[in-house]
Order: structure tokens, then C-alpha cells, then sequence
């Protein structure tokens, strides 16, 4: 089990209780059984085991009928009934999340939820429904800053409000750079965001390119050895294209190019055996056309990280096949 | 010196054949919803195990077809509601029984085929959830049943190319970022169509090295711990990429093979941690990929014996 240490004893109790209820409850999914005593053994059996997807959908069935049911029936009390129907399917989303928080199919009901509420519901219903939606979301972020959930929520909530990217959603991820160089999760974010917010601004896009090259070369000084800044300097340099503006808009010419590598060869200076500036010195050296420094730099790769010789290997090959 | 020794290969063949059966553990309880996956995991690696004529087939057969809907779609279960994922495992397992042509595969064809939706996405089930794994999903089942011109093949690709991120990697939905597991079904979607040339397989590649940690386990996305699942999701696209050579193999054995429970048979996700089916599934198509003289081959995108798929 993800990480369940072999030493930690497995819960005594007898599972055999829980699989009758369980069993019970999907009966009751069978059997259309909607009724105050069906409800209580679902949402019992969901709180234990939140990916029990097939309980999700029996609620979700619940949701869309009685929509329907009250529009219909009790169109005054409309906006009540269901605010608190709502209510009480978050709480049970949250209940269940509290205990297992990575559950896909508890989060996914609170996704669910959103998109019927903004396909069927008035504003004034599901505009509270949003706000708290990304609440919780930096919450969760503030907690753990990669955490998975937090950022995909996040993102599909945004998507379903139809909240158009602006540069308050850069401003957030920045925040989270400057708190912590070594999230991923937050330059992967800003490279989303550029080319959607400045893909039709060269101009614009340009500068903020070179602020951008600024911010990586704090973080590489920070924080050598890690990944996060140095994939996003990649990106700068290959001319920060994105899958939606995949041709490289910005002027990524031998200047700018030159002056990153001296920015490589000044922290080389402090930090000899840094890989990734290596790495990235040979990309820019090979780009250079100076070959035999290039495959140098290969060979020191090659020791100092030894996971990754057939990689650089292929590079050297790559190389010579073209010289 | 053989590099995978200790490799207690007997041990990993009871502890399959027994944990199935092991009906009331808190795992049983907590795995009911998805067992058609579980019964895959199992049965796969006891094939890659040359083991699987030791499992009731007609008994299982009969299981897997009992969880299949009106709609053409299999549920987790009896008594579960149909979906991609489990309907892939479904057509694996028939796959690996050589029993796909005793059922009705257009029925299964038009369930994932309906499940697409305009911009070439599929969804998980009827309630609407999209996400790249479910493209895998139906590309594969597909592939498998030979019947991929059900689908509009161009526009599933040209969703799985929105998925792709600045580092190579992929995501859940466009925007998401990279995660090992997403990577394996892209890259899956992508060789099961003749698509690879579409993307920079060389940064691709590379962020995938880049997961090899010192312990020689591999991670699903930066700065995370390794795990056994990822020397199955890391690994296979690595072999797709043609680009197993690009990390330590032995490293990675070394640390696949200190996951096993030598008492017990099975493999657990971490030294020291329990062994389940999921992970024990993962490190044998690992070991299998990396060429384990006591396992079948497997092949990287189908996850099936390379004998299964006739090719």
C-alpha cells in the first residue's frame, strides 16, 4: 500500500461488516432507493471508502432528478431547497476528504457539482459556490505547495467559472515563486499562463521574457541543484513556446543567448560541479556551433552523473553525427 | 553475478494466487469498487510469472462478463457502474485468456466509442470527467480489439497534444501540470497511433531521466519521492521513446528488487513498506521491461505479455 510500512499492523476489526454495508448500499443504487434510510447507508459507506465511485453517481443521479423535481413542483421554494442540497453534498465531499484527502472520486463530485450548479442554477446561487471553491484551494496550497489537488482544482474550477486568465492568476504564482524557487508545480503554472495572457503582445511578451530571465537567475543561484527553474530556463531559451502557440514568438537571438551563457559561467565559477548549468551550457554551446567544448562538457556530465551516462551519451552522438 | 537476484519468483506466484482470496482485509473492503483492475494487476503478472494456468479461468471469465452493462461498458464489479478504466481491464484480462473472440466486441466498441466528445477528449463514464488517462483508455481498447477506426483518431491525438507541457511532460486536462502517470498514457496514446514524431521525444526523454533518483527509484514528477508504480509508467515510456538506455537499469533493479517481501512474496512501493497487487504488478513489468530472465516480456504500451498481442 502507498506508503504503509510493512511494520505498522493493519486494522484488527473484521472488514466482513463494512463489505455487507457496502454491498447494501449498491443494492440500494440498484433499486433506485432513494429514501432517507438508502441515504444514510450511502453516505456512511462513502465516508469509510470515498473512491467507491458507483456511491458518487448515485447522488449525482439524486442531484440532477431533484433539480428537475423542485423546478417543477416547488418552483417558490426553489432557490432554498436547493442551496441546501448543495450544502449538504459539499459537506459530504468534505467529509469524506477529510479523512482520505487524495480521494479522485470525492473531488470529482465536488466538480460535478459546480458544473450543474452553473448549467442550472442562478448566479446568485453558485457565485458563493466558486469563491469558496478557490478558498479552499489556496488553502490547501498554503499547506502544501505542490500539492496535486490544490493546483488541479484549481485549474478545472477556474475553467468551469469560465474566469478568463489574468495577471492576478500571474501574481498568485509568482507569490508562490518567490516563497519557495523549488516549486515545480508554480513556474509549470507561470509557463502555462504567459502565452494564454501575451501570445498576442510580442512586444509585451518580450519584457516580460526578460524579467523572467532575471527571476531564474536568482533561483539558480538559490537553488542550484534544483530542477524546477532550471526546466523553466529551457523553456526561455527554446523561445517559450507553448502547446496552444507552439512556433517560438519571441526573438531568442545569439545576444540574448551569450549573455545567458555568461550567466551559466558565473555560477559554474561558485558552483563547479552544478549539472544542470552544464547541461545547459552545452545546449548553448552546441547551438554556438563550438563543438569540441560542447562534448567536453558531456564528459564531465558523464561522471558526475552517472544515473544519466546513456543520456548524455546520446547527445555525444547526436553531435558527432552532425559534425 | 546475476544483477536480479534476489528475485523469489515462487514467493511473488503464492502471494498473487493468495491475496485474491483474502476476503476480509480492510484492502478487500477498500479495493470491492475496482477488483476487474485488481483481477488485471494479478493476472498479468502471474502470466509474466508463466503461471497464469494456475488461476480458475472459467470462473474468472465468467466474473469479468458478469460485470459488463446493457451499454457495452464493464464496471469495477458486479455490481458497480460501468467505466473506461474498467472496461479496459476488462478487454486486458479476456486478452490475456485469448477469449476476446467469444464475446461481443462491438458492443464494447460502441460504449468507448460514445464516450468521446467534440474536441476529440473521452470521458470517463456518462457523468462527464475528462482526462487524458481516459484517452489512453480508449485507444487502447480499441487498439486491442482492433477497432480503432470506431474513433475520431486525429482529434483524440490533437487533444493528447494540448496536454503537453514547457518541460515535455503531460497533464490530467490541457494546463495540468506533468505526472508520470499522465506521460505513460500520452506517449501510450501517442505510439498507438503513429504520433510520436509530433513532439520533442528528446525533452520528453529527458524529463523522464531526470526522474531517476539517487536510491535508483524513479518519481512521478519533480522533487517527489520514488515509488515502485513509476518503474512501470517512467519506464515503459522510456521504452517507447526507444530511450531505456537513458537511466541507471541496474540502479533501478537494485532498487525494485529491495521492495520485495522476501517472506511473503509481493512488492510494496517503498523498502520497508507493505506489498500489494498494484505494486507488485508495477515491479514485475518493470523487472520484465528490464529484461528479467525469469518473466515473460511485456510490451510498453499494450501492458500485456508480448504474446498476447498478435502483431
Amino acid at each position: 500500500m502507498h506508503g504503509v510500512s510493512s511494520y505498522v499492523e493493519p486494522p484488527e476489526e473484521d472488514s466482513t461488516k463494512f463489505i455487507s454495508l457496502a454491498k447494501d448500499a449498491l443494492n440500494r443504487w440498484k433499486q433506485q432507493d432513494f429514501s432517507s434510510e438508502a441515504f444514510s447507508v450511502v453516505n456512511r459507506v462513502l465516508e469509510l471508502n470515498p473512491d467507491e465511485y458507483t456511491l458518487w453517481n448515485y447522488h449525482k443521479r439524486f442531484v440532477v432528478d431533484k433539480i428537475e423535481r423542485v423546478r417543477q413542483e416547488d418552483p417558490s421554494s426553489f432557490q432554498e431547497v436547493i442551496e441546501q442540497l448543495f450544502e449538504s453534498e459539499f459537506n459530504l465531499t468534505q467529509r469524506a476528504l477529510y479523512r482520505h484527502p487524495k480521494a479522485y472520486s470525492a473531488w470529482q463530485h465536488r466538480i460535478f457539482l459546480l458544473k450543474v450548479a452553473k448549467s442550472s442554477l442562478p448566479p446568485t446561487i453558485y457565485d458563493n459556490f466558486f469563491k469558496r471553491e478557490l478558498e479552499i484551494c489556496a488553502k490547501l496550497l498554503d499547506l502544501d505547495d505542490r500539492n496535486f489537488h490544490g493546483w488541479a482544482h484549481r485549474m478545472r474550477v477556474g475553467e468551469i467559472k469560465g474566469i478568463q486568465i489574468t495577471r492576478e492568476e500571474l501574481d498568485f504564482v509568482t507569490d508562490r515563486i518567490y516563497a519557495n524557487f523549488s516549486n515545480y508545480s508554480a513556474w509549470h503554472h507561470r509557463s502555462r499562463i504567459l502565452p494564454v495572457l501575451f501570445g498576442d503582445q510580442p512586444e509585451e511578451y518580450n519584457r516580460v521574457i526578460q524579467e523572467d530571465l532575471e527571476l531564474v537567475k536568482q533561483a539558480i543561484f538559490t537553488e542550484p541543484e534544483d530542477q524546477s527553474a532550471w526546466f523553466y530556463f529551457g523553456w526561455l531559451l527554446r523561445g517559450a513556446p507553448s502547446s496552444h502557440a507552439p512556433v517560438s514568438i519571441l526573438d531568442v537571438d545569439n545576444e540574448m543567448l551569450k549573455k545567458e551563457l555568461s550567466t551559466l559561467e558565473e555560477l559554474l565559477v561558485l558552483e563547479p560541479k552544478c549539472k544542470y548549468a552544464l547541461l545547459m551550457k552545452f545546449h548553448l554551446l552546441y547551438q554556438f556551433g563550438e563543438l569540441g567544448n560542447a562534448e567536453a562538457l558531456l564528459t564531465q556530465l558523464q561522471i558526475l552523473d552517472p544515473l544519466r551516462n546513456g543520456y548524455y551519451q546520446h547527445l555525444k552522438e547526436k553531435m558527432r553525427q552532425k559534425s | 553475478m546475476d544483477v536480479f537476484s534476489p528475485f523469489p519468483w515462487d514467493l511473488h506466484q503464492q502471494y498473487l494466487l493468495r491475496v485474491q482470496n483474502d476476503t476480509k482485509s480492510w484492502e478487500y473492503f477498500l479495493t470491492a469498487h475496482k477488483r476487474i483492475s485488481g483481477a488485471y494487476w494479478a493476472l498479468t503478472s502471474l502470466d509474466l510469472l508463466n503461471s497464469l494456468e494456475k488461476t480458475d479461468e472459467s470462473a474468472i471469465v465468467s466474473w469479468i462478463l458478469a460485470c459488463q452493462h446493457e451499454s457495452g461498458g464493464f464496471g469495477g464489479n458486479v455490481d458497480q457502474d460501468p467505466n473506461l478504466l474498467s472496461t479496459l481491464s476488462a478487454v486486458q484480462c479476456l486478452a490475456l485468456f485469448h477469449r476476446l473472440e467469444t464475446i461481443d466486441k462491438e458492443k464494447i466498441v460502441s460504449y468507448v466509442a460514445n464516450l468521446q466528445l467534440s474536441d476529440g477528449s473521452f470521458m470517463g463514464d456518462e457523468w462527464g470527467e475528462v482526462d487524458s488517462r481516459f484517452t489512453y483508455a480508449a485507444i487502447l481498447c480499441l487498439s486491442i480489439l482492433g477497432r480503432l477506426d470506431a474513433i475520431r483518431v486525429t482529434d483524440a491525438v490533437r487533444f493528447v497534444l494540448s496536454c503537453l507541457n514547457f518541460d515535455g511532460g503531460f497533464g490530467c486536462i490541457p494546463g495540468a501540470e506533468s505526472h508520470s502517470g499522465q506521460v505513460f498514457c500520452c506517449v501510450g496514446v501517442l505510439y498507438l497511433t503513429d504520433s510520436l514524431h509530433r513532439i520533442d521525444q528528446e525533452l520528453t526523454g529527458w524529463w523522464l531521466a531526470e526522474r531517476q533518483l539517487k536510491n535508483g527509484g524513479l518519481n512521478g514528477r519533480p522533487d517527489k519521492k520514488a515509488d515502485v508504480c513509476y518503474s512501470w509508467w517512467v519506464l515503459s515510456s522510456l521504452a517507447m521513446l526507444n530511450k531505456l538506455d537513458w537511466i541507471d537499469s541496474s540502479k533501478l533493479i537494485e532498487f525494485i528488487l529491495s521492495c520485495q517481501d522476501l517472506e511473503n512474496g509481493g512488492i510494496a512501493d517503498y523498502p520497508g513498506d507493505r506489498a500489494d497487487v498494484f505494486h507488485t504488478f508495477f515491479g514485475l513489468a518493470g523487472l520484465s521491461l528490464l529484461g528479467c530472465p525469469q518473466l515473460k516480456r511485456i510490451h510498453p504500451a499494450y501492458a500485456l505479455p508480448l504474446e498476447v498481442i498478435n502483431f
